[in-house]
């Protein structure tokens, strides 16, 4: 599979597709039978709706009466399927009977923090912009580092790499100017730069970050998504 | 306060709490509400290959299976390093007596991969946090390695202080590197998902 891509410009409005990478941790253990060869985890199932807990007992007067059916007969086990492994799970909305559901209206309720239910309203669509003709603008908004870096919570961090000539000059010299001013750039949507970036078709919306390192002909620049910042939970 | 991990700096101890960041406690939230025409509440099920089936939440389930496709029972799993070596368990940071801070880079903590924020607290604000507040002003991040419950991998742990409040952000640093012309880009596989856990403002 191929990299992820996102469509930035530089300060002096030049602008291109650039690769990024991120990191996700692997655990130091491994799990093993006692001959020590490798496991592997596979989904099956247990079992289905109609004889789930929920639906079952709908069944019965009363838990003993169902406790007691449970006992006699295993109704809760479908022995065609239980122990099955499970290859594609296609999703499907269902209602309260189980049945499935082919038309579904969606709303979205909007609570404050205090769990308070604020506003009901038709559920938005939020377009995924980070790859689109207009890139992600070079906002010309800095942060210093060293006053900010407490001020928002980076819930993810890219590598932005080059995969040229072309695209090193570009990214090396960003990675400069921004190490030179000791500062975060904020790049996002937008004609200023200062909108959020969206990564996926309704997916979360993030404020990018840019961090710039040199050592020498190399660089390192960072993305650091924020959607978050560091605000006690106790201030009222 | 709930449990305690117990810090330690040049000779300072401090006891402290933590409770955990929910962005949902700072910016709110948002919930989805799906219903049919006739006004029946729906939710996502998965279906059999075949159709046949529907199973709906808690109907699917996970099984150790050996190279064979053989059961393994959970009684007899054991766990290796990746060098097939014996691993032991990693304590939890609320039962160690003592865990030294020590001093941190932002370029070290700009790196990492974060998994949780939590803010802390103490029975003692004025001895404990208030002293970390002046240590972290002066040291900006400090620190250590955490682990909340005992297993096998623990985590970096960075403290900071933001407006004399103290968190501890905890994740993984990224093994990020300077790139030069010359280094050649190799293509991973992108099986990272975005978790929705956060929601920051865009309501």
């Amino acid at each position: 599979m191929s990299l992820r891509k996102i469509h930035i410009s530089n300060s002096k409005a030049r602008n291109t597709l650039i690769n990024f990478k991120g990191f996700t941790p692997v655990s130091k253990a491994v799990k093993v039978d006692q001959n020590e060869k490798p496991i592997n985890n596979k989904k099956i199932i247990k079992g289905i709706a109609n004889t789930s807990f929920e639906m079952l007992s709908k069944q019965y007067n009363d838990l003993d009466e169902f406790a007691e059916a449970l006992i006699a007969g295993n109704p809760e086990i479908n022995l065609e399927v239980t122990g099955k492994f499970l290859g594609q799970t296609p999703k499907v909305y269902i209602n309260e009977d189980l049945n499935v559901v082919f038309r579904v209206n969606k709303i979205e309720k909007v609570f404050n923090p205090q769990g308070e239910l604020k506003e009901e309203r038709n559920l938005r669509h939020l377009s995924a912009n980070v790859t689109e003709e207009e890139p992600l603008k070079w906002s010309g908004k800095f942060f210093p580092i060293e006053k900010s870096f407490n001020k928002f919570v980076f819930v993810r961090t890219y590598q932005l790499l080059h995969d040229s000539g072309l695209t090193f000059d570009f990214l090396y010299n960003m990675a400069k100017e921004l190490e030179e001013k000791k500062s975060f750039l904020l790049l996002g949507s937008g004609s200023k730069g200062t909108g959020p970036a969206i990564f996926q078709e309704n997916g979360q919306a993030f404020r990018i970050f840019l961090e710039g390192r040199t050592q020498g002909d190399n660089y390192m620049l960072l993305m650091h998504l924020s959607n978050l910042e560091f605000k006690s939970l106790n201030n009222e | 306060m709930a449990r305690a991990i117990n810090l330690s700096f040049s000779g300072t101890d401090y006891s402290v709490g933590i409770q955990k960041v929910d962005r949902k406690k700072i910016y709110g939230y948002t919930v989805v509400d799906v219903k049919d025409d006739s006004g029946s509440k729906c939710g996502l099920a998965t279906i059999t290959d075949d159709g046949k089936y529907i199973l709906s939440k808690g109907c699917v389930g996970y099984t150790a299976l050996n190279e064979k496709n053989e059961y393994v029972a959970t009684s007899s799993i054991k766990m290796l390093d990746v060098d097939g070596n014996a691993i032991e368990k990693i304590p939890s940071s609320f039962d160690a007596e003592k865990i030294e801070l020590e001093k941190a880079t932002l370029e070290d903590y700009l790196k990492l991969h974060v998994k949780s924020v939590y803010e802390l607290n103490s029975d003692n604000e004025d001895v404990d946090i208030k002293a970390l507040v002046a240590l972290l002003k002066a040291e900006k991040v400090m620190r250590f390695k955490f682990n909340y419950r005992t297993d096998y991998d623990d985590d970096d742990a960075f403290l900071l202080q933001s407006d004399d409040t103290v968190f501890m952000v905890i994740g993984s640093i990224s093994p990020f590197e300077f790139i030069g012309l010359e280094k050649v880009i190799e293509e991973v596989s992108n099986d990272e998902e975005y978790d929705d856990d956060f929601d920051f403002g865009m309501l």
